[in-house]
């Protein structure tokens, strides 16, 4: 083998290795970048729905876990006065986000995209989160409280 | 562990050792690519070539690996099955295959982890020169040293029945990784996986050759493509003492998928890698553009049944996916709608009519053309009809340019209509909420599906066309006189048309 051989057996050998490690890295550190970005400071709440389930839920539910996950419902708890982004997506179903008492309308969650809502600083409180889009069976109790600390 | 090259160190591949090939006879013109595009050349000859195209791959596999698992559950959101199953798929039947044969296997990234294990090298060959040095690491096979096991396929699994039914059974369960983006990483994680472990036990690319389940029907399409890596001129082979083609040399490895490339006659089993292309010492193989289905012979039953479970698989596809019966599709989708008694059916009927069903109705067909050809008047020449295996392998290649077409024709509509998916996720892989290019918003819109039907009938007619044509070839050859031919031909060219206006009446009936 001479040097110019070893050289490009060696630049593959890194490219290779580099590939493997750097996708990854690659990948999750631009959506912490973004998502930080997106943010400007609020504090990130990510919701997602199920309708199979009928939750809002907090459990990040991914290619690989949602079809045996059962998340159950949950208050949501978020720090009071300070800014808060809502990033909502669905799992299976097309669903709509809205909180009444926060006169936050409707809007659209659809499976596979993210919809984001801003919210200003609220005061401590409960509020109720509901879905306005027939969901399933379970649509009836797609709830979720909202507590503001 | 050293060993000199002998016959027997590269198994037959599949299908060889079922009957003896008739003579071979070169058929249209050809044109040598490599002489016409010498940068091509240049390019192909470089070692580090096949790495420059798997590498790439690489790079997307492990994308969409990642998607796959990290990424949306939402099928078309998510690029593991919007890329491989609308785009990677379209493109390999719709234009590689038919017009690259096997270019895809010179790209896949399946093996690379196996055979960079077998080989302990990326980009250079580990050749040995086997009259001054025999003693070395890893086993020496031809002039190349590999590592691992190396051990010989079992010569009973020569063959590809293990591909018919590995593909057969992914099929079976085609409605699940379609649209669950995890259950195609198993999919293609167990490929990775195999296709390592058998790297490490058994000799160069017999994962490939024997147990891919996607080798199986790109090594029956490919005899229909336009494109195939033959010798210039098989008489330098003749005289040829090295053999490194098949034996390696410094230049580069021995043929990984054990052929002799020297007497290739068919692309079935040519993976287009490029080694023979690099080791030839005499600069004798190349890559020649040809007509259309011009390797016409079948070598086996398995490759025979490979014809028609292509066929059975695409209609059954249109049937499932783009015709308006849902309860068929609620049978194929066991993991949404659990009714398992109509996910049995719906196997059952898969399997039966890819294994039993059609096969038998051929089998009907070219008997009752064997029995027509033998009425032949007396004082005619009286020959006996050729043996039945023989009719009825001749009789299946038709099943090769049809069931290419049929499967080009049920693919179209799916990228007209899911193609936009292609944008969407270009922009958004993972389904996390990013917009790289600005297209992750872009609505569904269906491209101009309302053209599906005129761009269907044509591809259809098409693969009529050359059935028909390849199947009184066929007969022409083995029956000699044209009326025996035309008439041993006749029932399985009524099968073939009935197959085509079946397809026809599913799309514009």
């Amino acid at each position: 083998m001479n040097k110019r051989e070893r050289i490009l057996e060696r630049a593959a050998v890194l490219l290779t290795l580099a590939t493997l490690i750097g996708v990854p890295v690659t990948v999750f550190s631009y959506q912490r970048h973004r998502v930080a970005r997106e943010a400007a400071g609020a504090q990130v709440i990510e919701l997602y729905a199920t309708g199979q389930a009928g939750v809002w839920t907090q459990e990040s539910l991914r290619a690989w876990d949602s079809f045996f996950r059962h998340p159950e419902k949950r208050a949501i708890r978020i720090k009071a006065g300070v800014p808060v982004l809502f990033r909502l997506t669905s799992v299976d179903v097309h669903h709509s986000f809205s909180i009444p008492q926060l006169r936050v309308p409707p809007q659209d969650v659809t499976p596979g995209r993210w919809t984001e809502i801003r919210l200003e600083p609220q005061e401590p409180g409960s509020y109720t989160v509901l879905c306005y889009t027939v969901c399933g069976a379970k649509h009836a109790f797609m709830d979720a409280e909202l507590q503001f600390f | 562990m050293n060993e000199t090259i002998t016959k027997s160190d590269f198994p037959p591949t599949p299908s060889v050792a079922c009957i003896p090939p008739p003579a071979t006879v070169v058929k249209g013109s050809r044109v040598d690519l490599l002489r016409l595009f010498r940068p091509v050349e240049w390019l192909v000859r470089r070692r580090w070539f096949q790495f420059a195209v798997v590498f790439p791959n690489l790079v997307l596999f492990s994308l969409f690996l990642m998607a796959g698992v990290f990424g949306t559950p939402v099928g078309n959101r998510n690029v593991i099955i919007v890329f491989v199953w609308i785009l990677w798929w379209f493109l390999l039947i719709s234009l590689l295959v038919p017009f690259a044969s096997r270019v895809w296997c010179m790209a896949c990234p399946f093996p690379f982890f196996g055979e960079w294990i077998q080989r302990r090298a990326l980009v250079r060959a580990r050749s040995f020169d086997p009259r001054a040095k025999k003693d070395g690491p890893g086993v020496a096979i031809g002039r190349n040293r590999y590592f691992g096991k190396n051990l010989r396929w079992p010569k009973s699994l020569t063959n590809i029945w293990i591909q018919n039914i590995g593909f057969l059974a992914l099929c079976t369960f085609s409605a699940l990784f379609l649209t669950r983006p995890i259950v195609t990483v198993a999919v293609l994680g167990s490929l990775f996986l195999i296709a390592t472990v058998l790297h490490m036990i058994y000799r160069q690319r017999a994962f490939c050759s024997y147990v891919c389940p996607v080798s199986g029907f790109l090594s029956l399409f490919s005899m229909a493509s336009t494109l195939e890596v033959r010798p210039r001129d098989t008489g330098v082979c003749a005289t040829c003492k090295e053999k490194a083609c098949l034996a390696g040399s410094e230049k580069g490895w021995g043929c990984p998928w054990l052929l002799y490339p020297s007497k290739l006659e068919r692309n079935n089993y040519c993976g287009l890698c490029m080694e023979c292309v690099k080791t030839c010492t005499h600069d004798n193989m190349t890559v020649k553009l040809r007509p259309f289905c011009s390797d016409t012979t079948l070598k086996g039953y398995d490759e025979a049944w490979k014809a028609f479970i292509m066929l059975a698989l695409a209609g059954a596809y249109s049937i499932l996916y783009q015709g308006p019966w849902g309860s068929f599709k609620d049978w194929a989708n066991i993991a949404e709608k659990g009714n398992w008694p109509g996910f049995l059916a719906y196997a059952g009927a898969l399997w039966s009519l890819s294994l039993l069903l059609i096969p038998g109705i051929y089998a009907l067909a070219v008997q009752l053309g064997r029995a027509l050809a033998r009425h032949r008047p007396a004082g005619s020449d009286q020959t006996p009809a050729p043996a039945f295996k023989e009719v009825f392998l001749a009789f299946v290649y038709p099943l090769v340019p049809l069931g290419l077409l049929a499967w080009v024709t049920f693919s179209l509509p799916l990228l007209l209509v899911n193609g936009s998916y292609i944008l969407m996720v270009l922009s958004d892989p993972f389904g996390w909420g990013w917009n790289l290019f600005g297209t992750a918003k872009i609505p569904w819109t269906p491209l101009v599906p309302q053209w599906g039907p005129y761009l269907q009938v044509p591809l259809l007619l098409t693969g009529l066309y050359y059935a028909l044509k390849t199947g009184r070839a066929q007969a022409q050859r083995l029956f000699g006189d044209r009326s025996s031919a035309l008439k041993a031909f006749a029932p399985v060219a009524a099968v073939l048309t009935s197959c085509v206006v079946f397809f026809l009446w599913l799309y514009v009936g």
